[in-house]
């Protein structure tokens, strides 16, 4: 692995081993301690350190890419579009290492609560999880692309929310509208309850509750194929978006 | 072969927020191998057109041409304060295609640094020298040093400037913008003046005596009759 690689990983290790300590902690906590409580934090904390370090990672990227920060990795010979997925792959890996890291906790509590479907549901949540991030990679790398031909940064900015929102909003309701029936109930959250089944909208956490519990079987294909080809559709913007627009005096 | 000017900008203007930084500069530095002083007031516009041709500006107007690679040194730093010196060389040559490492260690040991102290824990000054020396170790044919003398002691800043006649490539240009002008004037083969965001002086050596302070007398007396004239009879 190149310097560079190193470096970067370095530079944003304070946010996500400050985030791995703590749910490390509570992880450890809910499976000694009062159970139910416990498992209450653990959850929460699961879900703002999600949402904490996924705003971090677009701040990185859309700071560096649209509002010039890191100067040094800016004068380097590798483009900014290079550059830029390249500090997005150092943030995916981080939030993927949280996953994995929360993960292990996860598997613990249901070894503890005892079910027999939890290398089933392990395989779907990883792989939901593997999808949702790479979803959200390909969306972030999409918008700030399309915002960076926008002048002023606070226009940019709200601009870049504004279209996050609307396309993750789009992409929940595609997958409720494709994937619903009767019998089942939706919220946004996690939980680690059966037969509720967490499933992602980009990284939008959606809780999936069906009686027979039976449910993820067939709904997670497709939320899993729905990110995959929304993060087809984003890599393709970048990348047309990136190839297009000049970005700097610089040619590379 | 013909060889190019080494930087031209034709009719560059950048906008930040709601001033115009540069107006329409179309400025030429034709021959090769100079070190030219780019001198105006705060504000002026100096550290904005060197880093439109960094290519650290993305929102401009115009064109900017020059020949091979560039290096800019900023006037804050850009290494990370975590690295030490050596981590530094070690990051750089992989950033930097055109980096030549011994150059930049042979650099650090005439001016006595230490490669195991961080940034972090340097002085301004010594800071200023680690990233200047990076800079130089540099292998490009265009050098832009904004204010590389600020925060020097003299013995210093003769050092840095002996650096930056000594190490840079032959070929190669150097465009340094400082206020620090006093006592410079046998440094520079040429000067140029930029204010309110236009160029307005292109001078050769030999247009200021080189020996005692007129360099910076030439630069005010530009600077006045430009504001003068700006504001009419």
């Amino acid at each position: 692995m190149s310097t560079v690689w190193l470096v970067e990983a370095r530079r944003h290790l304070g946010p996500f081993a400050a985030a791995i300590t703590v749910g490390g902690l509570l992880g450890a906590a809910r499976l000694l301690f009062t159970p139910v409580t416990f498992d209450v934090f653990f959850q929460l904390f699961s879900m703002l350190a999600w949402t904490v370090l996924a705003g971090y990672a677009f701040s990185v990227v859309y700071g560096y890419f649209f509002l010039g920060r890191d100067v040094f990795l800016h004068l380097g010979h590798r483009s900014p579009a290079r550059a830029t997925a390249l500090k997005m792959a150092v943030q995916i890996a981080y939030l993927f290492m949280l996953f994995c890291w929360l993960l292990v906790f996860n598997a613990l509590w249901m070894a503890h609560v005892g079910t027999d479907e939890m290398p089933v549901v392990l395989t779907y949540y990883v792989t939901a999880r593997v999808a949702s991030l790479a979803c959200f990679a390909a969306v972030v790398l999409a918008i700030i692309a399309v915002v960076k031909r926008i002048h002023g940064k606070t226009v940019a900015l709200i601009s870049a929310l504004v279209m996050y929102a609307v396309v993750t909003g789009g992409h929940a309701y595609l997958m409720w509208w494709m994937t619903h029936r009767g019998d089942t109930t939706w919220a946004l959250g996690i939980a680690s309850d059966f037969p509720v089944v967490n499933q992602y909208a980009n990284i939008l956490p959606m809780m999936i509750g069906s009686p027979t519990g039976t449910y993820a079987d067939s709904v997670s294909p497709t939320s899993i194929a729905l990110n995959v080809a929304v993060a087809v559709l984003g890599c393709g913007v970048w990348i047309a978006m990136t190839r297009r627009a000049r970005l700097n005096f610089y040619r590379r | 072969m013909a060889v190019g000017p080494a930087l031209e900008t034709r009719g560059l203007s950048v906008t930040l927020g709601r001033t115009r930084a540069l107006d329409d500069v179309s400025l030429t530095l034709k021959d090769s191998g100079r070190i030219v002083g780019l001198f105006g007031a705060n504000g002026a516009g100096k550290t904005t057109l060197m880093r439109a041709v960094a290519g650290l500006i993305n929102d401009y107007q115009g064109t900017v041409d020059f020949q091979g690679t560039v290096a800019f040194l900023p006037d804050s730093p850009f290494l990370y304060d975590f690295l030490t010196v050596r981590d530094c060389l070690r990051l750089c040559a992989d950033v930097f295609v055109d980096f030549d490492r011994d150059v930049t260690a042979e650099l650090l040991t005439q001016l006595g640094l230490r490669t195991d102290q961080r940034l972090g824990e340097c002085s301004r000054g010594m800071s200023e020298q680690v990233h200047l020396a990076v800079v130089l170790g540099r292998r490009c044919r265009l050098y832009l040093l904004d204010e590389p003398l600020a925060a020097v002691d003299p013995v210093t800043r003769d050092a840095l400037i002996d650096m930056v006649r000594a190490y840079r490539p032959s070929e190669a240009t150097v465009v340094i913008s400082t206020h620090l002008i006093g006592g410079l004037g046998g440094l520079f083969d040429e000067m140029v003046v930029i204010d309110s965001g236009r160029v307005i002086l292109q001078s050769d050596r030999g247009s200021w005596d080189p020996g005692d302070q007129d360099l910076e007398r030439v630069f005010k007396e530009v600077i006045r009759e430009h504001r003068l004239a700006r504001r009419g009879p």
